[in-house]
């Protein structure tokens, strides 16, 4: 969108004045008014306190008084009827001393209180009066000895009725004094309720005005500061324009301008500030930002086309601006341009330096933002100062071109003159010049002169190498090929040696062969021996086997015989307890015989016998035990050595079994000895042969050397011829300079 | 009658005194309590029952081996009324012995099993047969001694 650059800050201004000072007349009636509300219920509480401590005290005192005037009524009359009743003197005196203060008192409550004094003063003065009068005469009575009479009168109902007004009336006056204090303290409370309302009234009033005057305040000093810094930034920035301004190169520009960039990026809280360059035919360049760290660098990103929206606002010289980055009418390079930058928003507004543009200047920001009016126009005018101070510049740059051209074609020409010059000789053959290098044009030709005359110079200086090499090399050659000559015959002589030799060889591989014959013989009787040992060896083995399963057997039938005599003992024991219990039927026999005394005589006779008997029978089981413990102990002994002689038997096995398997490596290992010797009697055989065809080919290469030795001759023959034309080649090359010798 | 009390031990008594021979497990017994330890118990012997002696232990020798499954037992008559079962290792057989090879005990046999008191009544005499000597028992005296020991416990 473009805007027109005309102000309205112009048409801002006046209303915030009027804003400003509605607000202060408000502030200042609020004040006001707050102040008068003040005033009033300062004036009040004042007034009360001045009013109400007089006013207090002297109530105070009245009430004082009073009860001073009820206390000197009653002494008053006391004196006067103690007096009468004592009638002694002293009484008087002392009433006389408090008449004069009672009098006192009364003048002071009068003078203090006239209004409710003078309310009842008739009444009780005139009872006061006549009480005087009574007492003093009652006095009078008792001076005159008539203690009785005034006692009487002292005590008179008139004298009371008289009492009893003058108490009412003081007694009214108090109640008035009372009275008034009451109403007086009445009205204070009243007034004091006032000023607290009006102090209620007064104090938000004046806390809206505070609040309000902070806030103004405030801005003020915000504004001031801003102010402040506006002028700061201004100052710098036209430092920085003068220090473009300044500028006489191209190249110096650049530091400056980012300065001012970053200036202007400062001043505007913006994200990047790039000046784009025009680069003729219809491109532009970012020759300068400063931006963000956050942002990534767009500097020197060349535009191929300027987007149709800048270029109009070249043209019109009014500035660009877009809010959000979607523009339709933004080129498709620019706006990747925008995502590399990651802007959003952006401001552009040209830069015209003379009278011709020079590019434009650009504000962008992360984030969609509207321009306000203020930020375009202020934007204008840096661009136009930024075209001022190019200006000078491109003045500058002018002048610069045109003297640089002059100089130029002057140098050209010189430099022509001297390459000329330079260059000469090099037609006589001389090869060692050179043309002078210089930073122009003719500088380039030179080069390549110099080249060129470089490369035939080391063309020449091989040349001349290779011929010096060549005549060197053929004049060794002879020597060498003379030599040769002879190692060919020598090496004939030789190879007759050889054949000698090689014909003895041939004999003693004849012999080796014949060797190898008998010993395979040999090996093989080794061989057949030691497979009959070892089939001897088999049937030992199985000898062995036979003899271990016979031990068995015997083992086993010994281990059942062991049994059976256990089953001996079993019945030997049976045979044992028979023979003990046939003993004791003997015994009982022989018992129950001599029981019955002699007739059992005969009895008990074959009853010994039966004892003897079983004795003996015992004593034959017990022998036939021993007999057969015998056994057992025998044969547990036979059957431990058969397990003994098991066990050798089968080591025996073993052993014999180890001694098979070495046989039988014995009878593989002869048997490959055989064919190793077989092997050897072939090759040996091959061997005479092949010396055979050494001995031809040997024959073959006698003849082959001496045609060697010709062919040599030959050679040293055409090399002389070599010589002359190497020699030729020299001379014609030595017309050419090339400077220090090779 | 010959009794083999112990290995090394013999013993003969007079026939008349025996009443029979017998074969006895150690169940048999009925053990009573408070008794000396050479009483084996009560036992029933033709319906009626007499008391079991261990006969060596009773003469002041080792004690019988009880782990035996079964031994011998000589029933003696000392009085009328008084039978006693005497167990002893073995029960050798009967012997004739005349009355005169019969010592008496004045010469002391003094080596034999720990030695006897020489007025042991248990014994009547001694007989040589070759180099072992027969003790001879005395019922009476054994009779006698069961009275002191049955007065003294």
């Amino acid at each position: 969108m473009l805007s027109s650059l005309p102000s309205k800050s112009s048409r801002v201004q006046p209303q915030r004045k009027t804003t400003e000072s509605r607000l202060g007349q408000a502030i200042s009636l609020s004040l006001g008014l707050s102040s008068v509300l003040f005033a009033i219920s300062a004036g009040t509480v004042a007034r009360t306190y001045f009013d109400f401590n007089p006013r207090i005290s002297r109530q105070f005192t009245l009430q004082r008084l009073s009860d001073q005037v009820i206390y000197l009524d009653e002494v008053l009359t006391m004196s006067a009827r103690m007096g009468s009743a004592t009638g002694d003197l002293a009484w008087e005196a002392r009433y006389n001393i408090h008449v004069p203060k009672l009098d006192d008192v009364l003048a002071e409550i009068e003078q203090l209180d006239p209004v409710s004094y003078e309310a009842h003063a008739a009444q009780t003065t005139d009872a006061n009066l006549k009480l005087v009068d009574w007492e003093v005469e009652a006095f009078d009575l008792v001076r005159a000895g008539e203690r009785e009479q005034a006692f009487g009168l002292l005590h008179s109902p008139e004298y009371e009725e008289q009492k009893r007004i003058y108490a009412e009336g003081i007694n009214l006056t108090l109640e008035e004094i009372r009275n008034n204090i009451q109403a007086s303290l009445l009205l204070y409370e009243r007034e004091l309720l006032r000023s607290l309302i009006l102090s209620g009234i007064s104090f938000p009033i004046l806390l809206a005005s505070w609040g309000t005057i902070l806030v103004l305040v405030r801005n003020f000093v915000r504004e001031r500061n801003e102010t402040y810094e506006r002028q700061v930034s201004d100052t710098r920035l036209a430092q920085r324009f003068a220090d473009i301004a300044r500028i006489r190169q191209n190249q110096e520009l650049i530091d400056p301008l980012t300065d001012l960039l970053s200036e202007i990026r400062q001043r505007y809280g913006a994200e990047r500030v790039a000046v784009y360059r025009l680069t003729p035919p219809e491109g532009a360049q970012v020759i300068a930002e400063a931006r963000s760290n956050r942002q990534a660098s767009t500097l020197g990103t060349q535009l191929s086309g300027i987007p149709a929206p800048i270029q109009q606002a070249l043209n019109s010289g009014q500035i660009y601006i877009f809010s959000q980055v979607p523009v339709a009418d933004l080129s498709a390079d620019y706006i990747q341009l925008l995502a590399t930058a990651q802007l959003k928003a952006e401001m552009v507004a040209p830069v015209v330096r003379g009278d011709e543009p020079y590019g434009f200047l650009v504000i962008g920001r992360a984030q969609s933002h509207s321009w306000s009016e203020e930020e375009q126009e202020s934007l204008a005018e840096l661009a136009n100062r930024l075209g001022q101070a190019l200006s000078n510049l491109g003045a500058l740059e002018q002048k610069a071109v045109a003297a640089q051209e002059r100089e130029r074609s002057e140098a050209l020409q010189q430099e022509l003159l001297r390459l000329i010059n330079d260059v000469m000789e090099a037609s006589q053959g001389n090869l060692t010049v050179r043309a002078q290098l210089t930073a122009g044009q003719i500088g380039i030709v030179a080069d390549f002169f110099n080249a060129i005359i470089e490369s035939l110079r080391d063309i020449v200086t091989q040349v001349q190498q290779v011929a010096g090499q060549v005549n060197n090399s053929v004049g060794n050659n002879e020597v060498a090929i003379r030599e040769l000559a002879d190692a060919a015959l020598k090496q004939a002589t030789q190879i007759g040696e050889t054949l000698r030799s090689v014909e003895h060889m041939t004999l003693s591989i004849q012999e080796v062969a014949d060797k190898a014959q008998q010993a395979a013989a040999v090996s093989e009787s080794a061989a057949a021996t030691a497979t009959s040992s070892s089939l001897t060896m088999d049937r030992t083995v199985q000898n062995i086997l036979q003899l271990r399963e016979t031990v068995a057997e015997t083992a086993k039938k010994v281990k059942r015989l062991g049994e059976s005599s256990q089953q001996i003992s079993k019945v030997v024991s049976l045979i044992n307890q028979i023979a003990l219990k046939t003993n004791l039927l003997a015994v009982n026999a022989s018992i129950e015989a001599a029981r019955a005394g002699e007739e059992g005589r005969g009895f008990a006779v074959v009853a010994e016998e039966v004892g003897a008997l079983a004795a003996q029978s015992a004593e034959a089981t017990r022998e036939i035990e021993r007999i057969v413990e015998g056994i057992q102990r025998e044969t547990g002994e036979v059957v431990q050595a058969m397990e003994a002689s098991t066990t050798q038997v089968v080591e025996g096995t073993r052993l014999v079994e180890d001694a098979k398997q070495s046989l039988g490596q014995i009878v593989e290992v002869s048997r490959q000895v055989n064919q190793l010797f077989q092997s050897i009697a072939r090759s040996t055989d091959s061997q005479a042969d092949a010396s055979q065809m050494v001995r031809q080919l040997m024959e073959q290469i006698a003849s082959i050397a001496t045609h060697t030795s010709e062919a040599s001759q030959q050679v040293a023959n055409s090399l002389q011829d070599t010589v002359a034309v190497a020699r030729r080649l020299q001379t014609s090359v030595s017309t050419f300079k090339v400077g220090e010798a090779v | 009658m010959q009794l083999q009390a112990r290995s090394d031990f013999q013993v003969v008594m007079p026939l008349p005194f025996a009443q029979e021979a017998l074969i006895v497990t150690p169940q048999q017994f009925t053990l009573l309590p408070n008794q000396p330890a050479w009483v084996l118990g009560l036992f029933n012997y033709r319906n009626r029952v007499i008391w079991g002696l261990d006969l060596p232990q009773f003469l002041g020798l080792d004690p019988l081996d009880f782990g035996l499954p079964e031994y011998p037992l000589v029933v003696v008559r000392l009085a009328e009324s008084l039978r006693l079962g005497l167990a002893v290792q073995r029960v050798k057989g009967v012997t004739r012995i005349a009355a005169d090879r019969i010592q008496s005990l004045s010469g002391s046999p003094g080596d034999v099993g720990g030695g006897f008191p020489v007025s042991n009544p248990c014994f009547s005499g001694q007989v040589m047969d070759g180099e072992d000597p027969l003790w001879v028992l005395n019922p009476n005296g054994i009779a006698q001694q069961l009275e002191q020991a049955r007065a003294s416990g």
